[in-house]
């Protein structure tokens, strides 16, 4: 679920919550994608810290968003995950490739050096 | 109820091969578990994994084009059984199917992750399949 974008200077946030699973990661997909490119920014931020389910297609998900804006010469970053989210952002090694911090404000702040 | 009593239950589902009904199948298994009272990381892992074995019957069982996904509960003592099939195109070779990052469909921004959670949050995994004769998803975890 897609509960509202926030435009920071350097970063689009994309605030996440409830669950992320296959039924929803095509629109949310999609969703992120348009407005990335709306907004004009390069790097994202996905505060994942409202998200209460994440599977695999979740991983896929932000993979797939990772490398579309590297394509394009921004970075991908990740915000707010605990517990179990974090072990499986984890474990699947999406953390090795997109930083995880605690809240959306320090990566956009880390972005901005 | 006493907390020494043991639980002996099962039970089977049968819903359409369409995403939206992964939310139904894990909330299902999660309530059948409840009786035992398990911590919550215990149900997150059975959830997680439930979610991966009913999306591979959707996406990769009947390619999306729909079908009949079948969802046995199992309960004896604390062992939870789960078993997900589906009679979709079954799998080539589900020891290739079964790598870690391994996909079919990369196009769809698939990770290839799906068997290694299943493996990962439960106790144990077993794919019966082969191509045309659909696929058996068997797994077991200590509740």
């Amino acid at each position: 679920m897609l509960k509202e974008f926030i435009e920071c200077p350097g970063a689009l946030v994309a605030v996440l919550g409830g669950e992320i699973d296959q039924y929803c990661a095509a629109w949310l997909r999609s969703k992120l994608d348009v407005e990335t490119e709306l907004s004009g920014e390069k790097n994202l931020v996905l505060d994942l810290s409202d998200v209460s389910f994440m599977d695999s297609a979740g991983i896929g998900l932000i993979i797939g968003r990772g490398k579309r804006l590297a394509s394009a010469g921004g970075r991908l970053a990740l915000a707010g995950a605990g517990g179990k989210l974090k072990k499986i952002l984890e474990m699947s090694g999406v953390t090795r490739l997109y930083p995880l911090y605690p809240n959306y404000r320090s990566a956009v702040e880390d972005m901005m050096k | 109820m006493s907390a020494m009593q043991e639980i002996n239950n099962y039970m089977k589902t049968e819903f359409d091969a369409r995403s939206i009904n992964e939310a139904l199948a894990r909330g299902v298994a999660a309530f059948f578990m409840l009786p035992l009272d398990p911590d919550m990381e215990t149900v997150a892992d059975v959830k997680t994994a439930v979610s991966e074995a009913v999306t591979n019957a959707i996406i990769h069982g009947y390619r999306s084009e729909g079908g009949v996904v079948t969802m046995e509960l199992t309960l004896r003592g604390r062992e939870l059984t789960v078993v997900v099939r589906d009679s979709g195109v079954g799998i080539e070779d589900v020891a290739k199917a079964r790598e870690p990052m391994f996909t079919t469909q990369p196009e769809a921004e698939r990770s290839g992750l799906g068997f290694t959670f299943m493996e990962t949050f439960m106790d144990s995994l077993d794919v019966d399949s082969a191509p045309g004769r659909g696929t058996v998803v068997t797994m077991k975890k200590l509740l």
